[in-house]
């Protein structure tokens, strides 16, 4: 039975079409990646799904519910953060966990599980307030866990954390994923995802461009990353190069996806063109590339948003 | 779910840890010690002159001012903290999370009453035969009855305009004209 299954899911706001038609269907166990830039309708679809916002038009069913007194049963079933980690901040994080847990219905042995879980036992004492950002999103994360979850719902759990925290979070989230747990995490981050996920659909302006496995998504393709002195030069060379599929500018350089293995052939193709190559070597396809092939130069996004989007 | 007891509790420790929640209820108690223990204090009783009078009531009555206050100030953050909306996602209907600051309002009527009847019986509970008058007469009732119209009134005001305007400071502002009254 799939977990979360959204059919046409929209959502209108005055100004901006949200989200536009989302069909997805997330099955338990999965570890299932929301990708996408800001604005992209990520934390308005995943409002939708926990009933605090409420669609123009779809329908979504978590745990086969669908009716609304269904849905409220369901969400029992669920943990999730929206956007930023949310809490009382005059209280102390066991305090607020103290408040999730009896909305929840959930005993206080849990809470002190929960923060040992994130790391947070020794701080639990403390105003929320005071909490570095790591700590108030792994404060979330306990959060989450309180009511032992199937389905754990995180919008940008990694926003804004630094490599450790970031690693942190990544770890929670695998021990969680080892446990069985089905997690649906919206993201900004491309190699986060790469990462973490089993799963992953790209969403751009509210509508999903791409779904599946993260290996599906990324595909088998041959890529090279080039450098040299001009890169004008290089580029005009390579879009010409024959066996050249697509070439895209990186900050390691210029990305070449190929038709054949066979690099040395690019080499010599290049110096015939008068292009000696600082820098020429075979590289996996990232998750990065088949974002940038998904989203593609057709949406008229400029070269600087998709690299920042990218970094 | 045993729901009154459990959206209770959790107004309760919220309220009870916030140290507006406690400096609101201190300067309404101070305000109403003063006033029964100040000359003319006890109401007219003890037979002061009318200047005491026209000092001290004007503090009594700012109970359900204070009231109001407190309510925005308790209730309005709640919102810009999102925790209004963590609370629906955590498992609240929209219904309860409403419910809960109808308690939360009745709860804080019923403190804001007997901390006026406790302070305002002190001085006979002290002097039995002084100057604080019989413990209870028709009139207290009538004033007492009064009395929690008042704070109800006041305190839903400012669980509306919470509601409404789903920011302290600007609930505050905007209950402004409302002091005036
Ligand atoms: N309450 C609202 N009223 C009007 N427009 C809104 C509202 N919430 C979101 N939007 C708009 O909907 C679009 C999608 O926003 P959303 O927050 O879902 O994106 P996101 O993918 O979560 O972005 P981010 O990565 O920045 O968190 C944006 O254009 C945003 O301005
Ligand atoms: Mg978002």
């Amino acid at each position: 039975m799939a977990v979360i299954e959204t059919t046409g899911l929209t959502k209108r706001f005055p100004a901006v079409l949200a989200v536009d038609r989302v069909s997805l269907t997330v099955e338990q166990g999965q570890v299932f990646g929301f990708l996408g830039p800001n604005g992209s309708g990520k934390t308005t679809t995943i409002g939708m799904l926990m009933g605090i916002i409420k669609p123009t038009a779809g329908s979504f069913r978590l745990f086969g519910a669908g009716a609304p007194r269904d849905l409220l049963a369901a969400r029992a079933r669920v943990g999730a953060t929206l956007e930023t980690p949310n809490f009382y901040p005059y209280l102390s994080g066991r305090d607020n966990l103290r408040i999730a847990a009896a909305i929840k219905g959930i005993g206080k042995a849990r809470i002190e599980e929960c923060l040992d879980i994130v790391g947070l036992r020794g701080r639990g004492k403390h105003r929320f307030r005071t909490y570095s950002l790591g700590m108030k999103q792994r404060l979330a994360l306990a959060a989450t866990m309180l009511n032992d979850p199937e389905l754990i719902v995180l919008d940008e759990p990694a926003n804004g954390l630094d490599p450790k925290g970031m690693k942190e979070v990544r770890d929670i989230i695998r021990l969680l994923a080892d446990r069985g747990k089905t997690i649906f995490l919206s993201s900004h981050l491309l190699w986060e995802v790469e990462r973490t996920c089993t799963h992953v659909s790209i969403v751009r302006k509210g509508r999903v461009v791409g779904t599946g496995t993260v290996a599906e998504i990324v595909g088998d393709e041959i890529t090279a990353v080039v450098r040299a002195e001009d890169d004008e030069a290089l580029r005009t060379a390579l879009e010409a190069f024959p066996e050249a599929t697509s070439v895209r500018a990186s900050d390691e350089g210029l990305v070449v996806a190929l038709a054949s293995d066979d690099l040395a052939a690019l080499n010599r193709y290049l110096a015939g063109h008068g292009i000696y190559v600082s820098h020429l070597a075979r590289r996996h396809r990232s998750l990065e590339d088949a974002f940038m092939d998904l989203t593609g130069e057709d949406e008229g996004v400029g070269q600087a948003s998709l690299t920042e989007f990218a970094s | 779910m045993r729901l009154p007891g459990v959206l209770a509790r959790i107004e309760a420790l919220k309220a009870v840890k916030r140290p507006a929640f406690w400096v609101t209820m201190g300067v309404f108690a101070a305000f109403n010690t003063i006033a029964n223990f100040a000359p003319g204090g006890g109401s007219e009783r003890a037979g002061f002159p009318d200047a005491w009078r026209g000092i001290i009531e004007p503090a009594i009555n700012l109970g359900p001012v204070f009231l109001a206050a407190l309510m925005i100030l308790l209730f309005a953050p709640e919102f810009r903290w999102r925790t209004a909306r963590q609370n629906v996602i955590d498992g609240l209907s929209k219904e309860q999370f409403y419910w809960a600051k109808v308690l939360l309002l009745a709860v804080l009527v019923a403190l804001f009453f007997v901390t006026s009847v406790v302070i305002g019986t002190l001085p006979f509970v002290l002097d039995p035969g002084g100057g604080g008058g019989t413990f209870v007469e028709p009139m207290d009732l009538n004033y007492m009855l009064g009395f929690v119209v008042a704070l109800l009134l006041w305190s839903t005001a400012g669980l509306m305009i919470s509601a409404l305007v789903r920011a302290a400071g600007a609930g505050l502002g905007s209950a402004l004209p409302l002091f005036h009254l």
